[in-house]
């Protein structure tokens, strides 16, 4: 189940941690996502409208300080509303913006550890060669300096780049594939070096051909050589924030991945993360080759709260999003919540039927069940007219089913003792249960010789078959030849 | 699986993962079914179940958080406000509505703001302050009340027990 779900501790990994907070308070404390739709109840407490009536309509307190509430006194909360939509247009920039940021970092801290390692080392050397008595002494001393270093760029450039490949550049750029293409590894390398260069101080600078040649490319050492002393690090500036920019524009996550988590997509053959590879086949299978390279589509203007990001399960084409309701319109088709003790079962069903909701037409269902679903629907609806983004009476129709499917494997709640064990009773009273149906059984046949047979009353059967039931229930047998009598 | 339960479950489980909690650790038990989690609780510093590692099974039902989790112990565990069973009897864990002890206020009882961190801190709590009114394991209470050395050494037994000692 790789799904990313967008979470406040997400900030926790970038420079600025404390925006967890300010995520953490842009979210409902029931369903522990942004705001649809906020509200805000008489106590001041907010939450989005869906979640707060389907919870009032359970208990009429508000979640958090428990004080007494009910649902028409809840009123939209508009300044959320906006902080949410505005939040939510520069989540992604600003969280890819601020990983990239803690990733170079990072980068730049261990580039750093490194060559205070190496210099380090160099001292050491140079402090082992100096003690030695040596005849190079007598040569002028620029020379020589400039020789040691000479000596010992070599390998800092060997040391400074193989592993910088492995271990981030790779991961960084996962699209692009197959054999670590000529490309990249210019690039990077071209980076490394200007970096490093630019670090190790110019002196080198005058004597590259020497080496350079066998370091990298021809036509990296004339990129290279283009660089000039004060170009440098405008150059290394440049190709900083071209990596960020890439990787923002990619939307490619800043954890490093290792080469072999990385699996092939079958349709396209690019190299994806193992948890991302589905999401992307999935993508690929639909057509949409790349992934779309800009991440937000800034047309929602700060003040309009964007609708939330679904879930990437599967790219549901939304049908035409009508404008949000308007005051008059909301005033005028909300719906009450009504009695259910003071509505009939006959009242329940002409409203279904006005919504267009599926319902059993023989009355297998129980009243109960009818009034939860118009409960719910009702709950669904009203928080549809609060949405920035309403959906259709038939997608809400939809969500009405699929919330009832996964609420239908639930037990409906009986009212028992705690101590009380139901086969112990059924067994032991089953004498008694026998004698009843038996009972009921006869009076029946009696009043049907009396009335004729025309006249058998259906009551009286539904009332055996009922009796049937309870004791075939409570045996936990089945006991045909009852019901057929 | 209700699939607002589960988003909010994931979200839940992150926010765990990535900000930990000391002595508690949670998590769904398999990938397929995210509404049964397994959790370790540590016996709090300072009482007899110091030094365990307590497991229990958290069931979550398809209406979370409108409805509260379960909480069964699966070790071994003598407290009297944890029946016999394993099963956990505690006000966090219980809806407004029903009020098995007729006294619990309603401020501390389930309400979906609540979690599985805050529930599971409730336990660590409770496993501190037994409850002794209400009890779930009258035996336990009793000895509680009555022989606290008693029952002090059993729950170090079990305590002791829970880390394989």
């Amino acid at each position: 189940m790789d799904i990313d779900i967008p979470d406040p501790t997400d900030w926790l990994q970038t420079p600025i941690p404390g925006l967890q907070a300010l995520e953490s308070s842009l979210r409902c404390q029931v369903c522990k996502e942004l705001f649809t739709a906020p509200k805000v109840t008489s106590c001041g407490h907010t939450f989005c409208s869906l979640c707060i009536r389907r919870y009032l309509s359970t208990s009429s307190k508000c979640p958090t300080c428990m004080k007494p509430d009910e649902e028409p006194r809840l009123r939209d909360n508009i300044l959320v509303s906006e902080l949410v939509g505005s939040f939510n247009t520069i989540r992604k920039q600003l969280l890819d913006t601020l990983r990239a940021k803690e990733k170079e970092k990072e980068e730049e801290e261990e580039a750093r550890r490194r060559r205070k390692a190496e210099e380090e080392e160099e001292e050491e050397k140079e402090r082992v060669t100096s003690i030695q008595p040596r005849a190079e002494k007598r040569r002028p001393y620029d020379d020589d300096d400039d020789d040691d270093i000479m000596e010992d760029a070599e390998p800092i450039y060997r040391k400074g780049k193989r592993p910088r490949q492995d271990t981030t550049i790779a991961p960084r750029y996962p699209q692009e594939t197959g054999p670590p293409t000529r490309r990249s590894t210019r690039t990077s390398s071209q980076r490394t070096n200007s970096r490093i260069l630019s670090s190790q101080t110019v002196v080198i600078l005058d004597s590259d051909d020497e080496f350079l040649p066998e370091e990298d490319e021809i036509s990296d050492n004339d990129d290279f050589r283009s660089n000039n002393n004060h170009n440098n690090n405008n150059n290394n500036n440049n190709n900083g924030s071209r990596a960020k920019r890439k990787a923002i524009s990619r939307g490619v996550p800043e954890t490093p991945t290792k080469n072999s988590d990385m699996v092939a997509c079958p349709i396209c053959t690019r190299l994806k993360d193992k948890s991302k590879v589905e999401a992307h086949v999935n993508r690929c299978l639909e057509g949409k080759r790349s992934p779309s390279p800009t991440p937000i589509k800034a047309t929602n203007g700060p003040g309009t709260p964007l609708k939330r990001q679904p879930v990437s399960f599967a790219n549901i084409p939304k049908p035409q999003q009508r404008a949000p309701y308007t005051d008059e319109e909301k005033k005028e088709l909300r719906l009450p919540k009504g009695n259910a003790s003071l509505t009939k079962e006959a009242d329940i069903r002409k409203k279904l039927r006005e919504f267009g909701i599926k319902y059993d037409a023989k009355g297998k269902e129980s009243k109960q069940v009818l009034w939860a679903r118009l409960q719910e629907w009702t709950n669904m609806w009203n928080a549809n007219l609060d949405s920035a983004t309403p959906k259709s009476k038939e997608t809400l129709r939809r969500e009405l089913e699929a919330y009832e499917r996964h609420q239908s494997t639930q037990k409906p709640s009986v009212v028992q003792d705690k101590g009380f064990e139901r086969d112990a009773w059924s067994k032991g009273h089953r004498s008694e249960f026998e004698a009843l149906v038996a009972a009921a059984r006869k009076s029946a046949a009696a009043r049907k010789k009396e009335n004729g047979v025309v006249e058998a009353g259906p009551k009286d059967q539904q009332l055996l078959d009922s009796m049937a039931g309870v004791q075939a229930e409570l045996n936990g047998i089945d006991s045909p030849e009852v019901v057929e009598a | 699986m209700a699939a607002k339960a589960v988003r909010r479950l994931l979200s839940e489980y992150r926010e765990l993962i990535n900000n930990e909690t000391d002595g508690i650790y949670a998590g769904p038990v398999s990938e397929d079914n995210f509404m049964l989690w397994e959790c370790l609780i540590a016996g709090p510093p300072d009482t007899p179940f110091e030094g365990g590692m307590f497991s229990a099974t958290l069931t979550f039902p398809d209406d979370y958080p409108l409805s509260p989790p379960t909480l069964k112990f699966t070790c071994d565990i003598l407290h009297p406000n944890v029946y016999p069973d394993g099963t956990v009897c505690i006000s966090i864990l219980h809806p407004p509505g029903d009020d098995p002890n007729m006294y619990e206020s309603a401020s501390e009882r389930w309400s979906p703001i609540q979690s599985v961190e805050k529930v599971l801190l409730s336990v660590m709590s409770m496993l501190a302050e037994p409850n002794d009114e209400s009890g779930a394991n009258v035996d336990a209470s009793k000895m509680f009340r009555e022989d606290r050395q008693q029952y002090e050494n059993i729950v170090r037994r079990y305590a002791r027990r829970t880390v394989g000692l």
